[in-house]
């Protein structure tokens, strides 16, 4: 009974309580009745004022191992080879659409392979943005928003400079970061088209975002090794090149010093 | 243009490219290459073999296949492989954000290629079976401008599908309903998701004060936790997302309150009441337990009422375990300059004026506690700074237990040096509460309960199954199936956006017990400014972004369930293959 004389006490809240379930078995002997609104039974299926924590849990699928994922995907696809699979434009999909929901996926993927290793790549370890000693990419300030300044303008483009890898690469994934951002290049309203160079733009980046799976590879393998994440590396790169080739994105020649590692990749 | 201006002065701009050998022609493999004709060291023995950092990798059968991949890694390889000494490379390896990223990383591919293979595998099943029926259903068979119609229908769905899968949540996807809390790093919303309907509470933290005061980890181990769990015990996070400014997290809406509103609402409960409550509390903090992780922080608002009035735990932020942040530092630091009190007279064993005392001390909400930091819940070992363990949460349960039969925490003074004092000599603080006839508030059993809780380490229970087998516990024959009974209470809620439990914002007179809160959190911005003009460069969170499995995106029409494979053993990955 203590329930009840303290509910109306001091409370907060004075137009609120519990209601108190007459089906209880352990709520005490006098329930309250006092609710505008119809007593809600015991079957929640009854309740019409059904949240998100009600909602079964059984829809949310099981994650299981990796092993698991691709026994399924590959009994299911009918091939040895889900990825070749995978990547395939469904019948009738819109180019643009495949490429852009790939190019996003692939560069979360990069961002957080390249992101466990950032303690690994600064100025010091990598002063330049080099894939074995044969290639240094270089970064060009791009000029574009230099529309006031006529002679600016006319003066650029900037020289080609020589960064650390940590900076290039943060460079290269915040121009990447700011196409995605622009909804007339990666539109997000359901019908906007895609912009008629999207392709050319995809290729692009494309070949930009490979350089780091070059870095990584040349430059971060052991340490990739030791975090355990060598085959979650391997997986991507074998799924960007499976995607890069069905597509044509990325010419023989831009796979520089990882172009053996790739026609392994890609059986040739 | 600004917008559309991928024009070719955009392309190539950094594509020079520079060796030692002058070839100016981009990426171009130059002949009698040293990365072609020299093969460097073998990478096989790795180079931090048997370290304490990892097992050592197991030696796996190369297969052809990787055999060549194995090769091509070896070429790739300088000559000077490392450019860390082992030292440092452990070092850095062990420290807290690189561990936490190659786990959330290992999370993140497995999800990704889980959701990608269901993806690909139930659009096939989608497009057969709508040709399927574009060829047999006779409405279609014999119609072809229908049967073309009624494909194209389908193929703008598929796309509007992969489309929504391909957005991050913005802050602008979410529709504020109100505002439901506030703290010192920024507040909570309820939400609605315009485009799935889902309702959700919508915490949105300040990520430059974050940074600045050290409080990232915490903001990310609460997201780790719930990204990790599908108990049902934890509130579920249902998306998290960035941008420069502000971290989200849209956490599932528990309409029902906090277990404090019960409180303030009741006074206290009847004993079978606060066992049903106390035995879910347990159950929660347990489920955390579970995943390795300790609350350190439990309190009465951490614990929420769902809609149909079971509990669940919240707020994991301070669940980092290692890192200390500056309430419990704060709290240290009153407890190590706590002098002697004049006057101090050990607790009442009288229920009623323990109770007065308590109500006219700090009110009912304790609001301005949470802020300042009052350890009512907390363990003594917390702060002094000892090692502690686990059930340093039951020693807050076990408060709880104590404040939900009697209306105080047991070592509530009448002002907060007080209960500081009464927690430092705890062993004749804690008293048994009486009625003005001497007669004892609890039963034995309950009592056995609490001193076995609120005890020493080497005294305290020492895990989960102690807890459970307890005289008190005695009436619970199956802990799996606590959320099966019928709650003492449960919300009374209009509609899925009620937020009654929750306090009102609007309210200004409501809004003054939040003033520690806000003064809390203007200070907190105040610092942000004082600390310059300096720009906190782009500081974006890796591994932050998350959307739920079952969001509504996610589903085409009749779902097949695909995965549902049982968790088997996690098997040792090849160290030089791909997984698919």
């Amino acid at each position: 009974m203590a329930l009840l004389q303290n509910f109306n006490t001091h409370s907060l809240r004075s137009t609120r309580g519990f209601n108190l379930k007459q089906t209880s078995p352990i709520s005490s002997p006098n329930p309250i009745h006092n609710s505008v609104l119809p007593q809600t039974s015991n079957n929640q299926n009854q309740n019409p004022y059904q949240t998100i924590n009600l909602q079964p849990s059984t829809s949310t699928q099981q994650v299981s191992t990796h092993k698991d994922i691709r026994n399924y995907a590959e009994q299911t696809l009918g091939s040895d080879n889900a990825l070749i699979q995978a990547v395939k434009l469904p019948r009738d999909e819109d180019l643009n659409e495949w490429l852009a929901i790939h190019v996003v996926d692939f560069y979360n993927q990069i961002n957080m392979l390249y992101g466990t290793i950032t303690e690994f790549c600064s100025p010091k370890t990598c002063p330049r943005m080099i894939a074995t000693e044969e290639y240094e990419y270089l970064w060009q300030e791009s000029n574009t928003n230099n529309h006031t300044d006529l002679n600016n303008s006319i003066s650029s483009p900037k020289r080609p400079i020589s960064l650390p890898a940590c900076e290039y690469i943060e460079n290269l994934m915040n121009w990447v970061q700011n196409f995605f951002d622009n909804d007339n290049i990666f539109p997000s309203k359901i019908g906007s088209p895609f912009p008629h160079q999207f392709p050319t733009l995809v290729k692009t980046i494309f070949k930009r975002l490979f350089r780091i799976y070059a870095h990584i590879y040349c430059h971060h393998f052991h340490e990739i090794s030791e975090l355990g994440l060598q085959s979650h590396l391997n997986t991507s790169l074998k799924h960007y090149v499976l995607f890069a080739n069905e597509f044509q994105l990325i010419s023989q020649k831009d796979y520089g010093p990882l172009e053996d590692l790739v026609d392994t990749m890609l059986n040739k | 243009m600004e917008n559309v201006s991928i024009g070719s002065n955009m392309m190539d701009v950094d594509t020079s490219y520079r060796s030692n050998n002058n070839f100016n022609k981009e990426n171009l493999t130059p002949l009698n290459s040293p990365t072609k004709s020299i093969l460097h060291q073998s990478p096989t023995s790795t180079p931090y073999k048997n370290s304490r950092f990892q097992q050592p990798l197991t030696p796996t059968p190369v297969t052809n296949a990787n055999r060549n991949l194995h090769d091509n890694i070896n070429q790739l390889q300088p000559p000077t492989k490392y450019k860390l000494s082992p030292d440092e490379f452990y070092k850095k390896a062990n420290n807290p954000k690189t561990k936490r990223l190659a786990s959330v990383a290992q999370l993140y591919f497995l999800d990704y290629y889980c959701d990608m293979f269901d993806y690909v595998i139930n659009r096939r099943e989608r497009t057969n079976f709508v040709e399927q029926k574009l060829l047999t259903d006779p409405n279609f068979a014999n119609d072809l401008q229908r049967q073309q119609l009624e494909w194209k229908n389908y193929i703008g769905r598929e796309r509007a599908l992969l489309r929504k899968r391909r957005l991050k949540p913005k802050h602008k996807d979410f529709q504020m309903i109100t505002q439901v809390g506030q703290g010192g790093y920024g507040q909570v919303f309820l939400a609605r998701k315009k485009d799935t309907r889902e309702i959700c509470a919508l915490k949105i933290l300040n990520k430059k004060l974050l940074v600045k005061l050290d409080e990232t980890r915490h903001v990310l181990t609460e997201r780790d936790i719930l990204t990790n769990t599908r108990s049902e015990w934890l509130v579920k996070l249902l998306y998290a997302f960035q941008d420069p400014e502000k971290v989200f997290l849209a956490m599932e809406f528990v309409p029902g309150g906090d277990f404090r509103t019960l409180l303030n609402n009741t006074g206290y409960l009847i004993p079978p009441h606060a066992r049903f409550y106390i035995s879910e509390m347990f159950a929660a903090v347990n489920s955390l337990h579970e995943l390795g992780f300790t609350h350190r922080d439990l309190k009465p608002e951490n614990f929420l009422i769902d809609s149909k009035g079971h509990i669940k735990l919240t707020d994991f932020g301070l669940a980092a375990g290692t890192v200390s942040n500056d309430r419990i530092e704060s709290m240290r630091i009153k407890l190590r300059d706590l002098e002697d009190l004049d006057n101090y007279q050990v607790p009442s064993r009288l229920m009623t004026e323990r109770q007065k005392i308590f109500k006219q001390s700090q009110g009912h909400h304790n609001l301005a506690n949470s802020i300042v930091g009052s350890p009512d819940y907390m363990a003594l070992e917390v702060l002094e700074g000892k090692n502690y363990d686990f059930t340093i949460d039951y020693w807050s349960l076990g408060c709880m237990l104590f404040e939900a039969l009697c209306g105080y925490p047991p070592f509530s003074g009448s002002k907060q040096e007080e209960t500081y004092y009464n927690l430092k000599h705890w062993k004749t603080a804690l008293r048994r509460p009486q009625t003005k006839d001497g007669r004892y508030v609890f039963s034995d059993r309950t009592w056995n309960l609490i001193i076995k809780l609120i005890a020493s380490p080497n005294q305290r229970l020492r895990n989960f199954k102690q807890v459970q087998q307890l005289a008190y516990f005695g009436d619970i024959k199956d802990w799996d199936k606590l959320r099966e009974r019928t709650p003492p209470f449960t919300p009374q809620l209009d509609n899925e956006e009620d937020a009654g439990y929750f306090d009102d914002f609007e309210d200004e007179e409501m809004m003054m017990k939040y003033k520690d809160v806000f003064a809390r959190q203007e200070e907190n911005e105040q610092l942000l400014e004082k600390s310059g003009v300096r720009k906190i460069k782009q500081n974006n969170f890796i591994g932050f972004t998350f959307k739920h499995k079952s969001n509504p995106n996610n589903k085409f029409g009749n779902e097949i369930n695909l995965l549902n494979i049982g968790n088997s053993q996690r098997s040792r990955l090849d160290p030089l293959a791909t997984l698919y």
